[in-house]
């Protein structure tokens, strides 16, 4: 279907089947598929920061859209996921293998079950008894799916259940058939709404159930359609988990000790975790595994989420109703060469009067004769002020300063080459665009770069450039979107995104109060003469003793640093602040990088790298600070 | 296509640059998707941003379109189908049911007012419950959805029209006494079967003049009149049917405080003998979100763009010598998603086939 701003398409729950195929990028699973085996036998937790993609990925393995993928299997838009999800071992020329039982948990009814009225058992029964009876019922009717049928009440007699029979083990009734199961778990589900309902909510509660008895009905090889076992394993999908609060803990332990027949995923929001289990990375341990989706792009896949991103772009922009070949087709890409021309000789005067010493004659010369465009040249020309900066920094002084203050000894041409590298070319471009006020945050790179790994915030960036791509198109002006435009456009919906995020996240001020010094620092730093950092600072980190600090903190008396904590924890869930740990030397960093957007905001380069290290004591005067 | 005429149009009468289109269009996409698509009275084709392209370009200068504008984005209140419905969805248990509930208690001192939960479950909450009778004042009142929405009542308590035939009012008794019998488990006299409570429902109401009015010479009109008067006439089937004095509850989905005002004065003068008065708003239209004649700007566009051929017979009812703000001068900036009231300012509902076009044109209902 063709929208006016695909783009604007975000939330994956909201998605029809045809625009899934259309704008799901299969690259996007190598984030899974790289853990082979682990996914199938081990509980696996997906997490992510809100729009980071959990849900987008859980629906690839539901049985509605594996089927049509296996009926399409020939057609070259489907072929590319067709052959992705092969690696998987879950589909192939012979029919799909998973039954995926996806189970969305942001619906109101649990967190109502949640705050009934009601001794803790009889809540739990209830939860449970709803969890079973909607596996169940989602599992006959996927089961239906994979074997071409229609998910309805009329082809339920095509199945067949065959339950183990387990010595000692208490079913709910015994189900002779299929259509009873069905109709046994619908009256389960109707009379949960209506103890959650009633008035008289204490009588209608019966202890039906206290686990997920259901996962091992549903195993695949108790389900049969037209005496063919529907799939080679089953997957449970619990979607939205941070959405039970309460219970979250107790479902996962069970989950994890009872070692059910049926694997099971669950992809919750950072906003559920404590802050131990916040800080990186992907853990695989023997019962679970742990996958971080923000993180794992950033840490280990950057090239490949610049791929996936280029790629969504396209898909999006193809589909719209004005469409485009590509996105790239909506963004003018370059500076005009003709703002270069004009800047390169303002860039050049300006260091031949700063530094008219004679001991940088050569690198000058380098400059002047250096064989490239006007943009080249200037970087290169603003490159060679930062390290000029450098050498005047340096301790070492000859004995000739000491008399006029000025070293006379011409530095070769070799020192610069030396030196000049994509760092100092970056911080040099970075530089130019501050003293020039020229636009240094546009194009494609640029905007997947401030999305900060997460595919929400990448569309819903493109969604506005987007936007003001059709409005050029509609007044029949020259549709491609010039650096400034992109520019000024990324920086008014930043601010008011920002200003929504920090409107809406528990500790708000604290919040604020932490993003704005953690920026101040990288913009302090970044921005100094001799860029020591370059391309700059983006982030700033504390050592693992401090780290250490962090778990304590959250039960200590002391207010002042339990707030402190909570706002960092507040900052990591909502992806204001990436946490990675580095190792430099012997000494281990949990460095707190933070979101691109806020660099956008602070005229910082959008690369990771560069980070200042400060300790937990100064976060928590900062808190302090704003508390009097 | 055609939406891309529309914006075409939209951004070259608002003389948007591609920066304040990219802008504008995001929401008015968004509303009309949300809502004002839904319109049902637009003609075949066209949808919100056609209409607001065409009604717009009737205004003649850049800043009359602004001030348009920004009315349309600032102050229109649409009521979309799903919010209705939501409110229909709620009126029985937010509303109704504690007004038969406090009804039970006033009348039982064993019940304490804190426990409605206890009384809710007691034999007087059910025979009170069967005792009151449910009726809609327009096909607005959506009634197939408030007995969906209403599990609690039974069928045989709730019909779609007000006005009903004496042969229904005797089924009706006769379903009663056979309900409360079984309710209260007892025999029970026929006669002393009759509904206690009557709760008349409808959609939305601006001024409440359609509803119950007093004409000059000191006569009674409208529909609630008309109904107190059939029940109060000499038939027995309808005498018969409800208590010498029953409580009279007025509902609407949706109502101004003016009109809620003027039903509860009319109705505590009227001739009838009523125990109990009630009108209730389940959504409240306050005072502060009319469009007042004080209003500069806009007020210059109602007055210079007012064709007077929107008036007839039925607009005089108001009181007001004409409707540029409205029936009755309510000034009401509100559509509903079936039809705009001819209560909102007659720029919003202007026909179609007049010389100025509303943005929201309305079907005449009468």
């Amino acid at each position: 279907m063709k929208r006016r701003n695909p783009f604007k398409v975000l939330a994956a729950e909201r998605i029809t089947e045809s625009d899934f195929f259309n704008l799901f990028e299969p690259t996007s699973l190598y984030i899974l598929q790289r853990y082979g085996d682990a996914l199938w036998d081990k509980t696996v937790f997906i997490r992510s920061s809100p729009g980071g993609g959990k849900t987008t990925l859980l629906h690839v393995f539901t049985p509605s859209i594996l089927r049509k993928l296996y009926e399409k299997r020939n057609a070259k838009e489907y072929k590319p996921l067709f052959n992705v999800l092969n690696n998987f071992g879950i589909i192939g020329n012979d029919g799909v293998h998973l039954l995926g039982i996806l189970i969305p948990l942001k619906e109101r009814t649990y967190a109502n079950i949640e705050d009934l009225d009601l001794p803790d058992n009889k809540k739990r029964a209830l939860l449970y008894s709803l969890f079973n009876a909607r596996i169940i019922i989602r599992a006959l009717k996927g089961a239906l799916i994979l074997s071409g049928y229609e998910p309805t009440q009329d082809f339920l007699s095509k199945i067949e259940i065959k339950l183990p029979l387990r010595d000692g083990e208490r079913w709910a009734p015994f189900f002779s058939s299929a259509p009873d199961l069905y109709d046994w778990a619908c009256t389960i589900e109707e009379n949960v709404y209506r103890a959650i309902n009633d008035f008289d909510i204490d009588n209608n509660i019966s202890s039906i159930s206290s686990n997920f008895f259901a996962l091992n009905i549903v195993n695949p090889a108790n389900i049969l359609v037209d005496g063919n076992q529907i799939a080679d394993k089953a997957v449970l999908m619990l979607d939205d988990f941070h959405s039970i609060r309460n219970w979250r803990e107790k479902i996962i332990r069970e989950i994890i000790v009872s070692r059910y027949d049926v694997s099971v995923w669950i992809a919750e929001r950072l906003e559920a975790l404590k802050s131990d289990a916040l800080l990186p990375g992907d853990k695989q341990e023997r019962d679970y595994l742990t996958i971080y989706l923000e993180q794992s792009w950033q840490q280990e896949l950057k090239n490949k989420y610049m791929h996936l991103a280029a790629n969504i772009a396209n898909k999006r922009a193809k589909s719209a109703l004005y469409s485009v070949s590509s996105f790239e087709e909506c963004i003018v890409e370059e500076l005009d060469e003709k703002i270069w021309e004009s800047l390169l000789p303002k860039i050049s005067v300006d260091i031949e009067t700063t530094y008219p010493h004679k001991k940088y004659i050569k690198w000058k010369q380098y400059c002047n004769n250096f064989l490239g465009n006007s943009k080249e040249k200037s970087i290169l020309w603003r490159a060679m002020k930062i390290l000029i900066e450098r050498d005047i920094s340096k301790k070492q002084k000859q004995i000739t300063e000491f008399l006029d203050g000025i070293n006379h000894n011409v530095i070769g041409i070799e020192s610069f080459e030396k030196q000049i590298d994509s760092n100092i070319k970056g911080a040099a471009r970075l530089f130019i665009s501050n003293e020039f006020k020229v636009p240094y945050y546009f194009g494609l790179k640029k905007l997947i770069l401030l999305s900060s790994y997460n595919i929400e915030q990448f569309l819903w960036l493109c969604s506005h450039i987007f936007d003001e791509y059709i409005a050029n198109v509609l007044i029949k002006r020259n549709p491609r979107i010039t650096p400034e435009r992109q520019q000024s456009i990324l920086e008014r919906i930043i601010k008011m995104r920002l200003t929504d995020i920090y409107r809406t996240v528990p500790h708000q001020e604290f919040v604020k109060t932490i993003m704005d010094n953690i920026c101040n620092i990288c913009k302090k730093e970044t921005y100094r003469k001799n860029a020591p950092y370059a391309p700059g600072v983006t982030g700033v980190a504390i050592s693992f003793e401090d780290k250490l600090k962090m778990s304590k903190w959250q039960t200590i008396d002391d207010k002042n640093k339990r707030i402190t904590v909570q706002a960092i924890e507040t900052c990591i869930k909502n992806n204001l602040l990436l946490p990675k740990t580095v190792n430099q030397g012997k000494k281990t960093w949990l460095v707190l990088y933070i979101n691109r957007m806020l660099c956008l905001v602070n005229r910082l380069p959008l690369q990771y790298g560069g980070w200042k290290a400060i300790t937990l004591d100064r976060v928590a005067k900062w808190v302090s600070k704003n508390r009097k | 296509m055609r939406t891309e005429l529309a914006e075409r149009l939209l951004a070259k009468v608002m003389a948007w640059t591609a920066e304040e289109l990219a802008q504008e269009m995001s929401f008015l996409q968004a509303m009309a998707k949300v809502k004002y698509d839904e319109y049902q009275n637009y003609l075949h084709g066209m949808r919100f941003i056609e209409s607001l392209a065409v009604w717009l370009n009737q205004f003649k200068n850049i800043n009359e379109r602004k001030i348009a504008y920004e009315f349309v984005k600032k102050q229109l209140i649409f009521i979309s189908f799903n919010e209705l419905l939501h409110l229909v969805s709620i009126v029985y248990k937010d509303r109704i049911k504690k007004i038969i509930l406090s009804n039970v208690i006033e009348e039982n001192n064993d019940f304490s007012p804190y426990f409605y939960q206890r009384v809710s479950r007691s034999k007087e909450f059910e025979i009170m419950k069967r005792k009151s009778l449910f009726l809609g004042l327009s096909d607005g009142a959506r009634i197939d959805y408030f007995r969906r929405f209403s599990r609690e009542l039974s069928h045989e308590q709730i019909w779609p029209i007000y006005d009903f035939s004496s042969k229904k009012a005797k089924n009706m008794k006769k379903q009663l006494f056979e309900d409360l019998r079984v309710i209260s488990g007892k025999n029970i006299e026929f006669n002393d079967c009759k509904f206690k409570n009557v709760f008349l429902l409808d959609d939305f109401s601006a001024s409440g003049l359609s509803y119950i009015r007093m004409n000059s010479d000191g006569t009674y009109k409208g529909k609630i009149y008309s109904f107190l008067e059939k029940i109060y006439s000499e038939d027995e089937n309808f005498t018969e049917l409800f208590e010498e004095q029953f409580n009279l509850y007025i509902i609407l989905y949706i109502g101004t405080e003016k009109a809620v005002k003027h039903i509860e004065t009319l109705l505590e003068n009227s001739p009838f003998k009523l125990n109990k008065i009630g009108v209730y708003a389940i959504q409240m239209l306050t005072e502060d979100i009319r469009i007042n004649q004080d209003n500069n700007n806009l007020s210059k566009l109602i007055d210079t763009y007012y064709d007077q051929a929107i008036e007839d017979q039925h607009t005089l009812v108001g009181g007001t010598k004409n409707v540029k703000y409205g029936f009755a001068g309510c000034g009401l900036p509100v559509v509903l998603h079936h039809n705009t009231p001819n209560n909102s300012i007659a720029l919003l509902w202007s026909y179609e086939e007049l010389e100025f076009r509303g943005l929201f044109p309305r079907i005449k209902r009468h």
